[in-house]
Formats: structure tokens, C-alpha cells, sequence
């Protein structure tokens, strides 16, 4: 009897043993892009390398272009410092599997790309798992961007590196604008904006719209942000309470509800990948966005070359500010990392080098924080897309962009502000009582933290 | 006359519903066959076109499918087994024996099936995380065995075996392993063939759970790795994302095909006697 | 397939049990449940039993970074103030008492057709009918957010050329809801008519011609002797839609992520975004034991029904 359980033990541990060994050793391709340790020499040159030569192996997540920017970035990294080897996840800006790799304190990546809104809130909800990047950004402080900064210091220690922040612009199909006969430059105010918007929605006999975003609010609520933004609008009052609905708010939501009222906007349910999609089939005329989206556009929408201009953004009112932020992120490194000098080492080449950053421009379109790179030539090539240079065109619509704080638990405030577009846009709930219901949820939500 | 009408009306009405039962099914096998711009085309065409292979290819760059592959046939297939075994046991030993306390045992048990499963989620999670288990295929394999429902199932199954029999075998000194697995289980191929059908199908999709416990894009299985590909954030290809699900479908429609007969036999035979 | 036949060979191939066999008979039978019972039960006891009983602890609890701390009865009094969690539970109640009706009158109807001795293809129809509820959650879900997209998807398409408007699947709460509902039947009708055929085939052909001999049209066949004996079939079909629907997560999670403005947040979703998007586990326990609550209540009113008739 004894016997046979013993046996039976074995044959369910060889069992376990095959079932992992067998998952562990599957498949070859995909998820993540470009690995293969650099040069010849892996391993070995860490005994033999003198304290400043780098060596081992990091893994670095980021999202979208931001990632293919991250990949080109590691494979110039690697040839300069053989030995060593970063490979780049592709994950999604939701973060989905990052919470719970969190949580569960498994498989961090040791480096992170995170919301810049967000890196308070992950900072709160888990104290102990960002590295201290002070020694790496203090020597270099005043060459970032003084907002970019703010959002990633706590208690004047810095723990990320600012990456891009995200101008805003207006974004626009040249082609249908000229066969609407509207001209982007008369375009001065939102009233401008919604009168081009009926005649090009009128020229084509419906088809195209002058704008899309998520009625619904739970995919995104990216157009209220910007605009909100615009306006100088905060999300909390001077004693640090949530307030969703300031002048501001409502101001921006009371224009949105126009827009849509007027019949230009379009609605992209599944905002990321419907906006993608209606591009594609010329359903929308403009995308007021932050720059970070060109390089979505000239890799999504690859065969609308030539067809795309960017213009600043209509005024709420006449000589009224025309930019605004919406985005950006930053890099964070895990505290659980095993090789934190490679992990910091890359961080700034990627984000503090002029290489670096002509590759975060040309491939990803992200726009850095890092001030000497916009002395860089890349800045001020055109671009074959648009037709202009994209770091010059966006420099000059980031001259006077208005701080904003996104306080400790954005996550929770930005989810109660999702619920209160879409009780707006889809359920007709009047704005203000929205808002105010709006608010009272946040709060809560952030005491119960 | 009145019965040729009838039989028209079944008939029309049956085609109907096929057809919007094999529609969705038709449609992913032709979508992907088409390029993300030609599914985003407003004047869709129900034409295959010759993009399958590019779009398996930018699948593979993407996403590591194969992994993906292997480790849902492995947890399905290690699932169903265990399930087979385990709850076959469990419902035989509640069905055939009486010891003290056997109802209340099989009650108490019985109560679980009606707590949802989303109680144990984060304490599972908890669980698993102080196991290092996230990201282990055990992790999706065990916690779904514990469901009380294959027992439930096997031990309605099981009480309809004729004592006799055992009886029988007994007294011919079979030894009670013996008679479960020689005498009693091969008479019981259509309860077996259903709740082997029901825990393949549903391992197969399962989605939830995974997504809270795997997180490496090499450990996730076949639908949790498609739901990573439509999150936002990504450059959405559904071409790719369509080729995709056709590979989770395949094998599942592949092993139904062969063996539909026996499905549907099993689900009508075995499946629920009230 | 004779799975049972070979699972049963191989089994004894493996694991002989041979000086088990040698032991006395009464100590055998007395020994029994515990070989049977036993391997179920410790994986029960881990994985069941025990986050179970943690999960209830949790309930009254903050977990943060590995620590939890005592807060008494914070979390629930937090949900009793939610409306989001009304919401939630609202959500669910009305796909509930929407959807399962609809599928089961569905599927008692196509049972009926599929058990029709007029037709021939039984075998084929019987076969295409299962089809949907082979398909994994994921993929049926991704291919329904395509098919009613808002902007030119295939159902807006079919039904401007019907001559009907194109519907806002996506921005519209109620819309939304009708497609969460159109695809949970579509893919569950088919597997609960075959559950249906099952119970048809057991009632015994004389009751009806029992009847057929007073004179019963075909209507009143159905209701008198097809429901009634059908009876614990339905139930069983209705309990497990019930339950099913209770869960709901996929659906709601991959097509509307639960919008617009949360109107088809299922509670399920709700108690997951809790847990594993705002980390707030002490929350979506206390959540969770209410939702088991409520099941506890359904199934005892159930089996008041039950009992009565």
C-alpha cells in the first residue's frame, strides 16, 4: 500500500516535472521583440570587466510606438555595451498585466513605462517597488521640462525619468478640408471648428465627421482631458478634494455636447482601435491629439501619407490658449531588479542621450521632455508624412502649457470622470449633476484607499 | 397535406437557425484571409482574399502563438484527464458507499457549487502568489478541478448502476479499485464521454482566471493571448488577430467533427437525469 | 470514443493496487471512501475550501503589499454606498431575467424541432446547433464587437439594407445591453436545446399516444405532457443560464468593457476592476460575499418552487 502511494507520488511529480519542462521549453517566435544578446561575448565578460563595463540582462515593457522606439533603442544599446542584453515586452497602456505582476511581486519587468499621470498613484499603491532615480536625474534636473519633472517627484526624491510629454495639436486631412473648401488657418475657435465641421460633413454627404470620441466614456476619455487642459483646468480644489466639476469641466463638456449636438462628431465606442479604423475610411476629418499620435497615424494609417497637416488647436474664445498637454510618460525602474546599473545605464541612453531621443522622435513620435535634444537636428528635419517637422511644429505649441495635478490616486478620479462622460454623451444626464455625482463617487473612492 | 406544411415550416426554420449558427464561424475563416485595412472597409466583402499567410506571420512577430498553442492543448488536456479520474472517483465513492456522514459531507461540498467562483479569486490569487505558482500551469489545472459539478454529475450517474453487479464482483474477489475501474467504468462511457466534453470546452475558453494568474506572454494560453492583441494601447491588426482565433477554433472544431456523434450521444445520454 | 473503457485499463495498468487487493474484504470496503473520495477532497480542501474561508476574512480587511490590517465592516459599508455596485447588480438582474427566458422558450422550441420525427439531417442539424458553445469566449467575443461595430459593421449594413437605421450598439446603454444579450444567446441557445432533446427523448412515446387517442391536438400535447415531464430538465437548463449569467464577465469585459457609463457593468466585471485594477481585494471579497448572498437567496427561493409544485 505504502508503496504503491510512493509510487504514485512519482509518477505525479515526473508528471509536473514533464507538464514544465514542456511549457517552459515551447515555442520560438513573437511577443518579444528583439531580444538576441548582443556581440559575441555573453556571460563571461562580467568576471574579466573592469566596475564601469555593463553586463547581464534586463527586460524593459512599454506600449505602441513607445515600444518600437524602446527596441531600436536596445539594439543600439547592446552594440554599445556588448555584453549585456535588454529585451522589450509589448504591453498594453492599461496596464492589465502589470497590476498583477504587482501584486503578485513576479515577473516585473525592470524597467517600466508608465502614464506620467499615473506614476503618483503606482507610487502609492505600492511604495516599495520603485527604485529611487534621484543619483540619476538631480546632476541633470534643469534640462528637463519643469511639468514633466513635477509629475514623478515625491517628497523631492525622483523616482522615474520624465520621457515625452505630449503637446497637443490639431491633427487634419488635408485633402478633405480642400474639397470641402474650408481653410485650416480660419479656423481660430471651437465656433470656427463646428462651422468647418458642417460644411465638410455637408460635402460629403455625411460620411466624414469632424471629430470622433467615446460617447460611452469607458475606453477613453482623452478629448476631455485635453480640452479640460486647455483651459487650466485642475480635477481637485486648493485643499487637495476631488472637484470634477470646476468651471473648467463643465466649460469643456458643454463643448463637447455642442460638437455632438451639431452633428460633426462620430462615435468610436472602442476609442484606440475605432479611431484607427474610422481614419482608415475617411469617417473623420481631424484628430485633435497629442503629438505622441503621429507616429500611431503613420503606422496605422501607412497609406494616408501625404494626406495628414497639423495646425494648432481652435481657442475656447478669441487670443485664447491654443495648447495644451494630453499624456506623456515616464520610466520607471523596479526595485526588484537584479542588475539595477544596466537598468539605469539604459534608461539614460534612452532617454537622456541625443541618440536616444532621435530615436524616440523618429520612430516612436515621442516628444521629449529632455531640453538639449531640441537643439538636435532631428527636431528640425521634415517629416515624409506630414510634410513639416514634427519636433518643430510641436515645440512651438508647448511654449506655454498649463500645469495640472493629478494628486495621489488618479486611476480612481479618471474612472469616476469616464462614467461621468458617459452618463453625459449616452444617457443625456445634464452636465453639471454628472459631474457633481461625479465627484462625490471619486472621493469616496479615494478615502476608501 | 397538413403534414408536408409542417414539415416545411421545421425545415425553414431549422436552416435559418444554422446558418446564423455557422455565420459567425464562416465569417472568422474569412476574415482571415483578409488584410486589417480590408476588415476595416466600410463595403465589406465576404470574399477570401490571399492575406492568411501575412497575417499569420505579423500573429507570430506579435505574439508568441506556438507557446500559446502548446500550453492550452497541455492545461486542457491535463484538466480533462484529471477531471476524468478524480471526479469519477469522488461521485462513485458518494454514490456506492455508505459511510458516516456521507450525506452531510456530499451537502456541505454540494453548497460550493452555488458560492460563486469570484469569492475565491483573490485569495486564490493571494494563494498563488505565496506558492509562486503565477504563471504555472498548475496554477490554472488544480483550482479548476476542485469544481464540486463533475462530481455531482458522475455520483447522479453512478447511483444508477445496479448494486448487484458490484455485488457480483465482489463476491468473485475483484477487490473494490478493481470493480470501479473493470466493472463499473466501462459501462459508463456516456457520463464519462459528456463531462469530458464539458471540462474540454470550458478549459479550453476558460479566460477569466488565466488573465488574473498568468503574466508572462509566453505562459498565456490561446483566448487570454487574443485578448492581450485587442487592448488598447496596441496597433490593432485584426487580420491577425482573426487568424488567431481560427487556430484556437481549429483544434476544438477539428476534435468535435471527428467525434460529433459521440458528443452529442454523450450530452443527450449522460448529461442530466433531473 | 471508448475513453471510459481505456481510461479504465490503463488506470490499472498504472497504479495495480495489487497488495491492496490482498486486503481483507471488510477492511476494503470500510477503506474505500477515503481511496475515492480522498484525492477530490484535499485538492477541495486547498483550492476551494480554504479561499473560501479566506476570502471571508478578507471581507473585513485592506490588503496592501503583502500586509492586511483590520478595518471591521469599512468594505462592505463602502459597497451599501456605491451606487456603481447597484448598478452592477441592476445590470446583471436585467440580463438575467431578460436573457434567460428568451433563450430557454429558444431552446425548448429548437429541442422540439431537433426531436421532430418529420425531418431527415437530424444527425447535421442536431450537430450545427451545438456548434456555438464550442467556441472559446474570447474569440466569439472579438468576432461580435467586428460584426455590430457602430461605424459600417456587418449587422448595421444588414439592417440598413433591410431598410431598418443603423443602431448604436456601443453608445447606447440599451443597445449595448441587447447585443451582450443577442451573443450570450447565440452561443448558449444551441447547447440548451440539445439539454432539451435530452430530457424530450426520455418521455415515453404511449403518453402520447395515450393522448393522441382522446383526441389531443399537438398544442395541447405540449403543454400537458411535454412540459410537465420536461420539467426537471428545464429547471436544471434554467439554473445553470442562471448561474452563467451571474458570472458574466467576458462579454461585457471585451465589447463594452462596461459602457457606456457602466450600464453593462456586471457585477462580475465590477468585483474584478476592484480587485485586480484598483487592488482594493478587501473590497472584492466583501463584494463577492454578497453576490453569494443573493445566489444563496435565488436557490432557496428556487427550491421553494420546486418543492411546491
Amino acid at each position: 500500500m505504502l508503496k504503491n502511494l510512493k509510487k504514485l507520488g512519482c509518477t505525479v511529480l515526473a508528471a509536473a516535472m514533464l507538464m514544465t519542462a514542456m511549457a517552459g521549453c515551447s515555442g520560438s517566435s513573437g511577443g518579444e521583440t528583439s531580444s538576441a544578446a548582443s556581440g559575441e561575448s555573453t556571460g563571461e565578460s562580467s568576471a574579466a570587466s573592469s566596475e564601469a563595463k555593463l553586463s547581464g540582462s534586463i527586460t524593459v515593457a512599454g506600449w505602441n510606438d513607445a515600444a518600437d522606439a524602446l527596441s531600436e533603442e536596445a539594439k543600439a544599446f547592446m552594440k554599445e555595451n556588448p555584453g549585456t542584453t535588454v529585451t522589450v515586452q509589448k504591453v498594453d497602456s492599461n496596464y492589465t498585466k502589470l497590476y498583477s505582476q504587482l501584486a503578485a511581486n513576479t515577473d516585473v519587468p525592470d524597467v517600466v513605462q508608465l502614464q506620467n499621470r499615473d506614476l503618483l498613484s503606482f507610487k502609492n499603491k505600492y511604495p516599495d517597488a520603485w527604485m529611487d532615480l534621484t543619483d540619476l536625474v538631480e546632476p541633470e534636473k534643469d534640462n528637463f521640462d519643469s511639468f514633466a519633472l513635477s509629475l514623478v517627484t515625491v517628497d523631492d526624491k525622483y523616482y522615474a525619468v520624465p520621457w515625452d510629454v505630449g503637446p497637443c495639436a490639431l491633427y487634419y486631412r488635408k485633402d478633405i478640408f480642400e474639397k470641402a473648401g474650408v481653410d485650416v488657418s480660419s479656423i481660430k475657435t471651437y465656433d470656427d471648428y463646428i462651422e468647418a465641421g458642417k460644411k465638410i460633413v455637408k460635402a460629403t454627404g455625411g460620411k466624414t465627421k469632424m471629430l470622433g470620441f467615446d460617447y460611452g466614456g469607458s475606453s477613453s476619455d482623452d478629448t476631455t482631458m485635453m480640452l479640460l487642459n486647455q483651459l487650466g483646468g485642475q480635477y481637485y480644489d486648493e485643499s487637495g478634494k476631488v472637484k470634477l466639476d470646476s468651471d473648467e469641466m463643465v466649460k469643456a463638456m458643454e463643448l463637447l455636447k455642442k460638437m455632438k449636438d451639431a452633428g460633426i462628431t462620430i462615435n468610436l465606442a472602442n476609442e484606440w482601435d475605432d479611431r484607427i479604423k474610422a481614419t482608415e475610411n475617411d469617417q473623420v476629418a481631424t484628430i485633435p491629439y497629442a503629438v505622441w499620435y503621429a507616429g500611431t497615424l503613420q503606422s496605422s494609417n501607412a497609406d494616408q501619407k501625404g494626406k495628414w497637416g497639423i495646425a494648432t488647436l481652435p481657442a475656447f474664445e478669441d487670443g485664447g490658449s491654443t495648447q495644451a498637454n494630453l499624456g506623456g510618460s515616464v520610466l520607471a525602474v523596479s526595485s526588484e531588479t537584479q542588475n539595477a546599473d544596466l537598468a539605469k545605464a539604459f534608461v539614460k541612453f534612452s532617454l537622456m542621450t541625443s541618440e536616444g531621443n532621435k530615436i524616440n522622435l523618429d520612430t516612436g513620435k515621442l516628444f521629449t521632455s529632455y531640453k538639449p535634444s531640441y537643439d538636435d537636428d532631428e527636431y528640425k528635419t521634415t517629416d515624409e508624412y506630414f510634410g513639416v517637422s514634427v519636433g518643430t511644429t510641436f515645440s512651438k505649441l508647448s511654449s506655454d502649457i498649463k500645469e495640472v495635478s493629478f494628486g495621489p490616486y488618479f486611476t480612481d478620479v479618471n474612472n469616476a470622470l469616464k462614467t461621468a462622460v458617459g452618463n453625459i454623451f449616452t444617457q443625456d444626464k445634464d452636465i453639471k449633476t454628472a459631474l457633481s455625482d461625479a465627484t462625490s463617487t471619486a472621493q469616496k473612492a479615494v478615502d476608501n484607499e | 397535406m397538413k403534414r408536408t406544411g409542417t414539415k416545411i415550416v421545421i425545415y425553414i426554420i431549422l436552416i435559418i437557425v444554422s446558418l446564423i449558427s455557422l455565420f459567425p464561424f464562416v465569417w472568422t475563416f474569412i476574415a482571415a484571409t483578409h488584410s486589417n485595412a480590408q476588415i476595416f472597409n466600410l463595403d465589406y466583402t465576404f470574399i477570401p482574399t490571399n492575406y492568411f499567410t501575412q497575417n499569420l506571420r505579423q500573429l507570430r512577430e506579435s505574439v508568441p502563438i506556438g507557446s500559446n498553442l502548446l500550453n492550452s492543448v497541455l492545461i486542457t488536456a491535463v484538466f480533462t484527464a484529471l477531471t476524468l479520474v478524480l471526479d469519477s472517483m469522488a461521485g462513485y465513492g458518494f454514490a456506492k458507499y455508505k459511510f458516516k456522514g456521507n450525506k452531510t459531507l456530499f451537502f456541505v461540498c454540494l453548497i460550493t457549487m452555488m458560492i460563486p467562483p469570484q469569492v475565491t479569486m483573490v485569495p486564490l490569487y493571494i494563494q498563488m502568489t505565496k506558492m509562486k505558482w503565477v504563471n504555472s500551469p498548475w496554477a490554472i489545472i488544480l483550482p479548476s478541478l476542485a469544481s464540486m459539478f463533475g462530481v455531482f454529475l458522475m455520483r447522479q450517474s453512478f447511483e444508477q448502476f445496479p448494486n448487484d453487479l458490484i455485488d457480483s464482483a465482489r463476491i468473485d474477489g475483484a477487490g473494490e479499485v478493481r470493480t470501479f475501474f473493470r466493472i463499473v467504468v466501462p459501462t459508463m462511457k456516456p457520463a464519462f464521454a459528456s463531462l469530458g466534453i464539458l471540462a474540454f470546452v470550458q478549459q479550453w475558453g476558460n479566460y477569466m482566471w488565466p488573465l488574473i494568474v498568468l503574466n508572462k506572454p509566453k505562459s498565456y494560453t490561446l483566448p487570454l493571448s487574443l485578448a492581450m492583441l485587442v487592448a488598447p494601447g496596441n496597433v490593432i491588426n485584426y487580420g491577425a488577430i482573426m487568424v488567431g482565433a481560427v487556430i484556437t477554433l481549429l483544434p476544438v472544431l477539428i476534435f468535435f467533427l471527428i467525434f460529433q456523434k459521440n458528443f452529442i450521444r454523450g450530452m443527450l445520454s449522460g448529461a442530466v437525469k433531473g | 470514443m471508448y475513453i471510459s473503457a481505456v481510461y479504465g485499463t490503463v488506470f490499472m495498468r498504472i497504479f495495480p493496487f495489487r497488495r491492496w487487493q490482498r486486503l481483507k474484504y471488510k477492511t476494503q470496503k470500510r477503506l474505500a471512501p477515503i481511496i475515492f473520495i480522498g484525492p477530490f477532497l484535499i485538492n477541495f480542501l486547498i483550492f476551494m475550501v480554504y479561499p473560501i474561508l479566506y476570502s471571508f476574512v478578507l471581507s473585513f480587511c485592506k490588503y496592501r503589499g503583502g500586509h492586511t490590517t483590520f478595518v471591521n465592516i469599512k468594505n462592505y459599508a463602502y459597497l451599501f454606498t456605491e451606487p456603481t455596485f447597484y448598478q452592477s447588480l441592476f445590470n446583471t438582474l436585467i440580463i438575467f431575467i431578460i436573457q434567460v427566458p428568451i433563450m430557454t422558450i429558444l431552446a425548448l422550441i429548437l429541442g422540439n424541432l431537433l426531436n421532430s420525427a418529420l425531418i431527415k439531417l437530424k444527425g447535421f442539424f442536431r450537430m450545427v446547433t451545438f456548434m456555438p458553445v464550442l467556441i472559446d469566449s474570447v474569440s466569439y467575443t472579438i468576432v461580435f464587437s467586428l460584426l455590430f461595430s457602430e461605424n459600417g459593421g456587418f449587422i448595421n449594413n444588414v439592417l440598413q439594407m433591410c431598410g431598418g437605421s443603423a443602431q448604436k450598439w456601443f453608445s447606447s446603454g440599451p443597445f449595448a445591453m441587447a447585443m451582450i444579450i443577442i451573443a450570450l444567446t447565440w452561443r448558449w441557445t444551441g447547447y440548451n436545446s440539445i439539454i432539451m432533446l435530452s430530457g424530450l427523448q426520455n418521455i415515453p412515446e404511449e403518453l402520447y399516444e395515450a393522448a393522441s387517442i382522446d383526441g389531443a391536438n399537438a398544442f395541447v400535447k405540449f403543454w400537458k405532457i411535454t412540459i410537465p415531464q420536461l420539467k426537471p430538465v428545464i429547471i436544471f437548463s434554467v439554473f445553470n443560464s442562471i448561474n452563467g449569467t451571474l458570472q458574466l464577465f467576458t462579454e461585457p469585459q471585451l465589447l463594452t468593457s462596461g459602457g457606456p457609463a457602466n450600464s453593462t457593468l456586471t457585477v462580475v466585471l465590477y468585483l474584478y476592476k476592484m480587485g485586480f485594477k484598483n487592488f482594493n481585494f478587501g473590497v472584492a471579497s466583501a463584494g463577492s460575499y454578497i453576490l453569494a448572498i443573493i445566489v444563496a437567496l435565488i436557490t432557496l427561493l428556487q427550491f421553494r418552487i420546486t418543492k411546491e409544485e
